[in-house]
């Protein structure tokens, strides 16, 4: 029950010139909860000023999310604050909504205490796509859109309890909605708990302690930054087993200064786009110049704060260790993120007994992948573990082949993503009329399900007007690779729907590349039966347990009853269908944004023309082999491949010397200049190359460059 | 002048001149080839006088620019301070124990277009060379990527009376250099035989038949 003098917990939120942009109320002695738009509609310098109060209080910082529309707000800390807590209780139709705040029409000098709202009645819902789940809000009936009502409560007459926020305004919709205080929890997990002292810290510091202190605050294009990601499994072993504690222990002694060595080579002076310079990494190492975050899986889906950095940190991460003991869900979806975001170094390293040279069941789409062990040597009692050399030698080789080879993969993925040709239909979306592609087990016990899901979906689906087919990777008739295919469908198919059934690794590796790229995000469903199993194990399998309840609450499969559920095919084409009508302005799955954001400070600029070009010829046919002449094409004896090839590294580089000749003008710059000295390189070695022709004009273009050159 | 970049430096613009003269004296312009060589003579002098014996790769970096010196030299028809040239390299060759044998073999080869020796009196030069490229090439497998050494081996076959072991060998140095290489390489060998001829070396009719077969080896590769 609301105490009397609940409206003094409200407060309005204005701008730096005093004009109210909406309503807040406070639920903690320094924190107020509001609407996203209206914290952006007051801009910077924005303030609160709550009800019977003559002074204003400036925001300290905020926690918002831009796509449930709510922002936190912190203020200084009072221990006297009237305080709101939300109720659990649902919005039931035809209950009465009441709230008080500082409507527009009811300007704040002539109303400093702000207005009551008429009654509103609750009509009915409508979804809302969040981070590729739907939530609902609810649709408010007789209620004028009132601007500056937006961040109020929204207050249960019956109940007398806070059951949402009021959102008042969209630009191209002007619905009354309220958000029920069920979803800000969804977001902000603590709010419901009716601890009269909580603050903004109780509320938005939910990352698990471990993470939070290892994990850097931002990039940072001077230093190393290096994430380990360990296993459920991890937990369960001793340190003897711990990723985290090989890769410390390495960093802690002398071969650190081989592996920053290694690491400098490779990345010293790549250009980011968020710069103008390279990154500029320090000869000599530093300890301050290595970050190493160390994430356990159950930490990362502790909650969506935590999957939120822990994206942030795969992204930025220049090498990063997974345990891929047992290829946990959780692991893999994160791996999955990893291979689809980022060219770095990734080391994947499996413990549990297993040792390298062993035969290992790798997921199919993984078969390639190179996996380290660092499962403890029962028999090295002396001298340093012989597991930390040879990390050290992998970490090492990694940076070296980044290094020397600009295609260098350690993960599948990347290039499938980006690399689709020139064609212009190339990139377009699959719309959901054409295909829709399911990540699934292949194994036998999953085929009823797998039937069933097809059947009733392609149904469902039809009933909607929308005739498709509904695929996995193996019913696409393509003699193309799977890893080129699979990813290029993940990109591009509107309609996606992954099922964790069986949990099958290479099912939450694609989910991982999924969620990460696609602005349609997918609808993950599973088998009920398969989670009771899992539920009631008791131990002796080697499910992760702890790990799927996590990701379970967190992601919120659709349960379906095992290979006879009828209506899986209508919950999932209505979700398809949902995601296809929100979309349109989406960005995606939360971990997509974030990835975004991420990339947008430390994606790599595509290189320089001269540069491309320069390493083409070089690759064909290298200057050097004046001095050693060391044959380049594969098949060296065919003379017309090696002319062929001679031939293209010529033309590439007379074009670099032409974009430096005529672009940048580099013949006009001081001599001690990078380009000129580049344009001049070049220019010797055309005119050395056109000079071995036998045409009369590469002769005589032979002898302008070299006029031009001396 | 100490290190690989240094080297790449003088290589690529003496490479420039070199076969701008040589492209001028194919069309007839001696006068202008001459300045050309004289222009990449002046690099590589340069480079030479900055070439210090305490720096590291003394000896194999001496020895290449020894080496680029004879071959622009003997362009130049300067054919004793060639010959001179790729002597001293030589030295430097087998002071640095690299598997090049890029100076000793035009050395000898050099000796032969000067009348300077005789094939016969060459022989055990030419024995020497032959058996520390065998050696090498069979032993160092990224030694025998080199087109080079395979070219320097034809020649020491061939002076030896061995057609068929310098066709093998040739046919592996078209194979692994660049398109151009063997046509250098011809050229110095039709040297050779004019040399020998108006020298009258007993040798001479041998190699040129030699000769001749080697040109339908690098015909038949093209």
């Amino acid at each position: 029950v609301l105490a009397k003098d609940w409206n003094r917990s409200i407060a309005a939120v204005i701008d730096v010139e005093g004009n109210v942009r909406g309503t807040a109320f406070f639920i903690g002695l320094d924190v107020a909860i509001t609407c996203y738009h209206v914290l952006v509609a007051a801009g910077t310098g924005a303030a609160l000023k709550p009800v019977g109060s003559e002074v204003t209080e400036q925001i300290i910082e905020t926690e918002s999310d831009e796509e449930l529309d709510l922002a936190l707000i912190r203020v200084v800390s009072h221990s006297a604050r009237n305080t709101l807590f939300f109720d659990s209780l649902p919005m039931s139709v035809g209950r009465d909504i009441y709230s008080h705040g500082f409507p527009r029409d009811h300007g704040i000098g002539k109303y400093p205490n702000g207005f009551p709202m008429d009654p509103a009645r609750v009509s009915g819902n409508t979804d809302l796509t969040w981070r590729g789940q739907p939530v609902q809000l609810i649709v408010l009936a007789n209620a004028d859109v009132q601007q500056g009502m937006s961040g109020a409560p929204a207050i249960d007459l019956e109940t007398q309890s806070i059951v949402g926020v009021l959102r008042f305004s969209e630009s191209h919709n002007k619905r009354a909605l309220a958000i029920p205080a069920e979803v800000v929890t969804r977001r902000w997990p603590a709010v419901l708990s009716e601890n009269r002292k909580r603050t903004y810290g109780d509320l938005v510091d939910t990352i698990p302690d471990a993470f939070a202190h290892s994990a850097w605050k931002e990039f940072d294009p001077t230093s190393l930054h290096c994430l380990v990601v360990m296993s459920e499994r991890a937990e369960t072993e001793g340190p003897s087993e711990s990723l985290d504690e090989l890769f410390r222990d390495l960093m802690s002694g002398p071969s650190a200064l081989i592996v920053w060595e290694k690491f400098r080579e490779a990345y010293n002076g790549r250009r980011l786009i968020s710069g103008t310079d390279g990154r500029s990494l320090s000869i000599s190492y530093n300890n301050d110049s290595v970050n190493i975050a160390s994430l356990s899986v159950l930490d990362v889906f502790e909650n969506m704060s935590s999957v939120d950095i822990a994206g942030r940190l795969i992204v930025e991460a220049d090498l990063a260790i997974f345990d891929v003991t047992g290829f946990e869900p959780g692991v893999m979806f994160l791996l999955g993120v990893r291979a689809a975001t980022r060219r770095g170094v990734t080391i994947v390293s499996h413990g549990g007994g297993w040792m390298e040279g062993e035969p290992l069941l790798r997921p199919f789409n993984l078969s390639d992948l190179s996996v380290a062990s660092h499962t403890a040597f029962d028999k090295s009692l002396v001298g340093q573990d012989p597991r930390i050399g040879r990390l050290m030698e992998r970490i090492c080789n990694g940076f070296e082949q980044c290094l020397r080879h600009p295609y260098y993969r350690d993960l599948p993925v990347y290039d499938a993503l980006r690399q689709l040709g020139p064609r212009e239909d190339a990139r377009k979306t699959i719309p959901l009329e054409d295909e829709v592609l399911v990540l699934c087990s292949y194994d036998a016990t999953y085929f009823r399900n797998w039937l069933n899901l097809r059947r009733r979906l392609k149904a469902a689906l039809h009933e909607a007007g929308i005739s498709t087919s509904v695929v996995r990777l193996q019913d696409v008739p393509t003699p193309q690779l799977v890893s080129q295919s699979l990813y290029e469908r993940i990109r591009r198919c509107a309609g996606c729907v992954a099922d964790w059934t069986g949990s099958s690794p290479s099912t939450f590796f694609e989910l991982g590349v999924r969620v990460a790229v696609s602005p349609w995000s997918v609808v993950q469903i599973a088998s009920a039966s398969w989670i009771s199993e899992i539920a009631s194990d008791d131990g002796s399998s080697e499910t992760p347990k702890k790990q799927i309840s996590l990701m379970l609450r967190l992601l919120e499969p659709i349960l379906y009853k095992g290979d006879h559920d009828p209506s899986i095919g209508q919950l999932v084409a209505q979700r398809l269908i949902n995601l296809r009508a929100s979309a349109s302005g989406s960005q995606g799955h939360g971990l997509r944004r974030v990835a975004a954001r991420a990339l947008s400070r430390l994606e790599e600029r595509v290189p320089d023309v001269v540069q491309q070009l320069r390493d083409e010829a070089d690759a064909l046919n290298h200057p050097d082999r004046v001095r050693e002449n060391v044959p380049q094409a594969l098949y060296y004896e065919i003379a017309s491949i090696k002319v062929d090839q001679e031939r293209a590294a010529l033309e590439r580089r007379l074009a670099a010397w032409l974009y430096l000749d005529q672009r940048v003008g580099a013949g006009a710059l001081q001599e001690d200049d990078p380009k000129r000295i580049l344009w001049l390189e070049t220019g010797q070695l055309v005119a050395a190359d056109l000079f071995e022709s036998a045409s009369d004009a590469d002769q005589m273009l032979a002898l302008k460059i070299t006029e031009k050159l001396t | 002048v100490s290190n690989t970049e240094d080297i790449r430096d003088v290589v690529r613009t003496v490479t420039m001149h070199r076969r701008k003269g040589d492209a001028l004296a194919r069309t007839g312009n001696e006068p202008a080839a001459m300045r050309a060589y004289q222009d990449a003579l002046r690099v590589v002098g340069d480079a030479l006088m900055e070439t210090r014996p305490d720096s590291p790769n003394f000896d194999v970096n001496r020895a290449e620019l020894l080496g680029t010196q004879g071959g622009l030299l003997r362009r130049a028809g300067r054919m004793r301070e060639a010959l001179e040239s790729y002597r001293r390299g030589a030295a430097h060759e087998i002071a640095s124990g690299s598997a090049v044998t890029y100076n000793r073999v035009n050395a000898i080869k050099l000796a032969l277009i000067a009348g300077d020796q005789t094939v016969s009196g060459l022989q055990p030069d030419l024995e020497d060379v032959q058996r520390s490229l065998e050696e090498r090439l069979s032993v160092d497998q990224r030694a025998a990527d080199d087109g080079w050494l395979w070219a320097d081996l034809g020649d020491v076959r061939l002076l030896r009376g061995d057609p068929d072991g310098a066709a093998r060998a040739y046919r592996s140095f078209a194979a692994k250099a660049t398109s151009g290489s063997p046509s250098s390489t011809l050229s110095v060998l039709d040297e050779i035989v004019k040399a020998l001829n108006l020298h009258g070396d007993e040798s001479a009719v041998q190699v040129a038949d030699s000769v001749k077969r080697m040109k339908r080896v690098f015909a038949l590769r093209n």
